[in-house]
């Protein structure tokens, strides 16, 4: 017997025979000759290859042939400044009537050209590959005929997003900024936070259409160089056709592909990610997202917010727990509760045992067929919420609630606890700070259910167990995923369910061992009142 | 892989083939809150009283919730063995019984004088049936007594067994008794216990087995402890009253808390001054000594409580009255214990486990007094020693009715 449904899954480790990206990958090793001198040529070049488009403009200063030697802009709008473009021109026409009078050779004139453009960032391109990446990545291309390379000027611009306060990962203290979809905004937000030469970056260009920016962020002498060339030589393997975001990076790099635990977590926070930084791990942005990725992660990293670290450190902590609760709410409360209903009545007390068998009096299905219903009762309504127009947002909550809480208990269909425990679970499930890690549970909630509807604890237990297993097995770029307590880290414990107050975090998480351990001095109680003697205090007794 | 594949593929599969085999939805569940067992072996009648959910629960489905419908229903089956009983329940009742919230278990007085080692057989023997249920004697037939309704509480077997549980936080009258308890102690070297009787009193043309019983203020007739039954062996021999039940408890140091009553030292023709002594904390200590013609129980008794009410002469403002008030406690503690005694050497059992205790500190005499140990039971001395303290006296010191100068 052959176990078709996982054929899938040998196909896709099998390294794939042919490529429809070697045909794109042959006609641009064609492309890469060098360019020519003639002017001419180099526009009827770039006209062919980018085609009749609107946006691709050409202005030529030839007006007097005989004398000097033609010049032509050229470069694509939207992609520009126009501010500086205006520049560009206005310096290439003072520089060439200021040239007319001089009987210069085209070297000299490019030469320069050159040195009077009033532009910060000017480089020399040679081939024609090349000059197409460049004119597509927002710069302005100057031909001059007569030598062998054209000039770009990096004027990128146009109208991006600004940068806002971040929609998925809210906080009530701390900074309300959040990353765009402009990369080098993004690596401004984080340069900002961390004025360090020890902060570096590594680029890469992924995706053969795409030609997508992506840049590896660490802090020298923080971040283990082992991470980093992990994350560099994976980096460097994705070999496709497009990256339209992060999420296609964290699929092609990350660990236990199929594992519904997430390995890497993901950031609209710039101070997420500087706090991530300072901890040792790395970042990854990604052009044309505000979603950055962090690398890697523990288990539980994922129910650390940013403001843990801005509130106080009691509440942090309480939170902390609080948020450790929900999730085991999230993952386990409907399977506990059709487990204990239909199985184990022994262990509720009995007037409870009354109470829940009075709400079940009469309600046509059992327990664990009216939790699933509920269940998907309510992803429905939530995925409804998430997709549907703005516009019509308030008419789903109303409805949602009538259907799944009142109308439906009222009608008979389900019982009132099993209202409260849906609810409650979904409740739990947006406690947790980041939303991979929330879908996870979503998803093992609904095997926890079926088997504890079928096995009672037993069955609960039957399935935490390879869960556990499978959490202890994985690993995110080398660090155990559930780090902190397997293996042990006695140091790791002040950041975890309890947060410590500041001054006693004295060192970084103890990922093996990192050259810079120590995040701060010791000795750093806030108790100068008593040594200096405060000056505040009410008049004494003298 | 494609092991990997197969694995889990054959895992589900065996998971459904499990076909929810025990599986009971809470709808089809007969909740027990007290059982009763009459007859004798070979023909026993077992009652259930079995929740009806939808009468308890107010407000969800039903119309008008509880009030109009008993909470619940109670039925009994005959057959030769319990079990046999329990099976015979699925003729004419349509849920499948649950036992594991039973409150308590009744057992008949005929069952009761019958022998009761049969009920603790199969209590002992399944899993479903706990061993902690409360145990009570009924005064006549136990499928009689729950009939009966208790108003406040809307479940008879809740009401008794929180009665029990009550009676021995607060009371201590009657000592609270599960089955593995009386198994241990019938089969330990005393051979006897103690078990809370519970009988209908009052009128008896009242009717509690009807919901109109809520509907009035107050009932003329009701579900009450009235003694202990002495169980030995297996079998009951007698039924001691609250007064010498209250003895038993302070033999076996199971006084949590009571209230005591007493009087000033009474002179001819003087009216009683009554005085009340709340036990806070009470502490025995039981040790029996071997004499050189029988053995002597010495009794200590530790006592921590406060006044709570008074009428008394006594000034109580001086710790010269204070000690007066403790040695008058001291005699009351000590009466009531004497009594009980007096009565465990009349009856010839030993219901304050003292053959244990002379078995643990003399295993070489035991053996020869063993055989005759309830005849040496009757002959043993008594010592007993009380120690109170009053650790205060309320918010008010000397009496309203000294105050006043009467």
């Amino acid at each position: 017997m052959s176990p078709v449904p996982f054929n899938w899954i040998k196909d896709a480790l099998k390294p794939a025979k042919s490529h429809k990206l070697d045909a794109l990958k042959t006609r641009q090793q064609a492309n890469d000759k060098s360019l020519t001198t003639s002017l001419s040529h180099t526009l009827s070049f770039l006209e062919s290859e980018l085609g009749k488009s609107p946006d691709f403009v050409v202005r030529k200063f030839n007006e007097d042939p005989g004398l000097t030697d033609p010049v032509a802009v050229c470069y694509i709008e939207g992609l520009i400044d126009n501010v500086l473009l205006t520049d560009l021109i206005e310096a290439i026409i003072t520089e060439k009537s200021s040239q007319s009078n001089l009987s210069l050779d085209a070297q000299e004139t490019a030469a320069l050209f050159k040195k009077k453009l009033p532009l910060g960032n000017i480089k020399a391109v040679k081939t024609e590959n090349q000059l197409i990446q460049t004119i597509l990545t927002g710069s302005a291309i100057v031909v001059i005929d007569g030598v062998d390379y054209v000039q770009a000027v990096s004027i990128s611009g146009g109208s991006r997003r600004s940068v806002e306060e971040p929609t998925s990962q809210t906080v009530i203290r701390g900074p309300k900024e959040g990353f765009t979809e402009d990369i080098s905004l993004n690596i401004t937000l984080l340069r900002r936070k961390l004025p360090t030469p020890q902060f570096k970056l590594e680029s890469h260009i992924i995706g053969e259409y795409t030609k997508t920016k992506v840049i590896l962020a660490y802090i020298e002498g923080i971040a283990l160089t082992e991470v980093v060339d992990e994350v560099n030589q994976r980096l460097r393997g994705i070999d496709t056709d497009s990256i339209l975001e992060s999420g296609y990076i964290e699929e092609f790099i990350q660990d236990g592909a199929f594992s519904p635990f997430p390995t890497i977590l993901n950031t609209e926070r710039p101070d997420t990610a500087a706090g991530a930084l300072l901890d040792g791990q790395v970042v990854i942005l990604v052009d044309g997202t505000p979603f950055v990725l962090i690398a890697p992660v523990t288990f539980f990293n994922f129910f650390q917010s940013s403001e843990d670290y801005y509130q106080r450190y009691d509440i942090s902590t309480f939170l902390r727990i609080i948020r450790l609760m929900s999730f085991l709410v999230a993952l386990l409360l409907p399977s506990l509760y059709i487990a204990i209903t239909t199985f184990q009545q022994e262990i509720l007390p009995t007037t409870l045992l009354i109470s829940l068998s009075a709400q079940r009096e009469g309600t046509p299905l059992p327990a664990l067929m009216e939790a699933l219903m509920m269940e998907l009762m309510f992803e429905v309504i939530r995925e409804a919420g998430v997709r549907m127009p703005r516009v019509i947002g308030p008419a789903i909550s109303i409805v949602g609630a009538l259907v799944i809480g009142q109308a439906a208990v009222q009608a008979g269909l389900v019982s009132g606890a099993m209202v409260i425990v849906v609810s409650f679970t979904a409740i739990a499930n947006f406690v947790i700070p980041y939303f991979n890690m929330a879908s996870a549970v979503r998803l093992i909630r609904f095997t926890l259910m079926i088997l504890g509807g079928v096995l009672g604890f037993f069955g609960i237990i039957a399935g935490i167990i390879p869960i556990l297993t499978h959490m202890v097995a994985l690993k995110s770029f080398g660090i155990n995923y559930m780090m902190p307590y397997a293996p042990f880290y006695k140091s790791n414990m002040k950041d975890l369910l309890i947060r410590v107050p500041w001054w006693a975090m004295k060192t970084r998480p103890n990922r093996k061992s990192s050259s810079n351990k120590y995040r701060q001095a010791a000795h750093q109680f806030p108790d100068s009142s008593v040594q200096k003697g405060n000056t505040n205090e009410p008049d004494s007794q003298e | 892989m494609r092991k990997l594949g197969v694995i889990t593929f054959l895992i589900l599969i065996g998971l459904w083939l499990s076909g929810c085999g025990n599986r009971v939805e809470l709808n089809e569940l007969g909740i027990i809150t007290a059982t009763g067992v009459d007859g004798k072996s070979g023909a026993w009648i077992v009652t259930y009283q079995i929740i009806i959910p939808s009468a308890m629960a107010s407000g969800t489905s039903g119309g008008g919730g509880g009030g109009s419908q008993a909470a619940v229903h109670t039925f009994s089956t005959e057959a030769k063995t319990i079990r046999e009983a329990v099976d015979i329940s699925n003729l004419e009742n349509p849920r499948r019984l649950y036992f594991s919230h039973n409150n308590v278990l009744l057992i008949g007085k005929k069952s009761a004088d019958q022998g009761i080692d049969e009920i603790i057989d199969i209590y002992l023997r399944n899993f479903e049936t706990r061993e902690t249920v409360k145990v009570l004697v009924a005064d006549g037939e136990a499928r009689e007594l729950l009939k009966q309704l208790t108003p406040p509480e809307k479940v008879p077997g809740v009401a008794l067994a929180k009665i029990l549980a009550k009676d021995n936080q607060l009371g201590s009258f009657f000592p609270l008794i599960t089955i593995y308890e009386i198994a241990q102690r019938i089969s330990s070297e005393s051979e006897a216990a103690g078990i809370p009787e519970v009988s209908k009193v009052g009128s008896e043309d009242e009717k509690l087995d009807t919901i109109e019983v809520f509907q009035k203020t107050s009932a003329k007739a009701k579900l009450k402890l009235t003694g202990l039954c002495v169980i030995k062996g297996s079998k009951r021999i007698a039924t001691l009253k609250q007064k010498e039940s209250q003895g038993v408890s302070w033999l076996n140091n199971q006084m949590n808390s009571s209230t005591l009553s007493f009087t000033d030292p009474v002179k001819k023709n003087e009216e009683k001054r009554y005085t009340a002594f709340q036990v806070r904390k009470a502490k025995v200590k039981v040790t029996p000594i071997k004499g050189p013609l029988h053995y002597t129980l010495k009794v200590d008794v530790k006592v921590r409580g406060e006044l709570v009410e008074s009428e008394s002469k006594i000034n109580i403002t001086k710790s010269k009255g204070i000690n007066q008030m403790q040695q008058l406690i001291n005699k009351e503690i000590e009466a009531q214990i004497q009594n009980s005694w007096q009565t465990i050497q009349d009856l010839k059992v030993d219901l304050a486990g003292v053959g244990n205790k002379i078995h643990r500190k003399y295993p070489k005499e035991w053996h020869k007094i063993k055989k005759t140990w309830p005849e040496e039971l009757a002959r043993m001395d008594i010592k007993i020693n009380v120690e109170t303290v009053i650790s205060r006296t309320g918010l008010f010191q000397n009496s309203f009715k000294k105050q006043i100068g009467k």
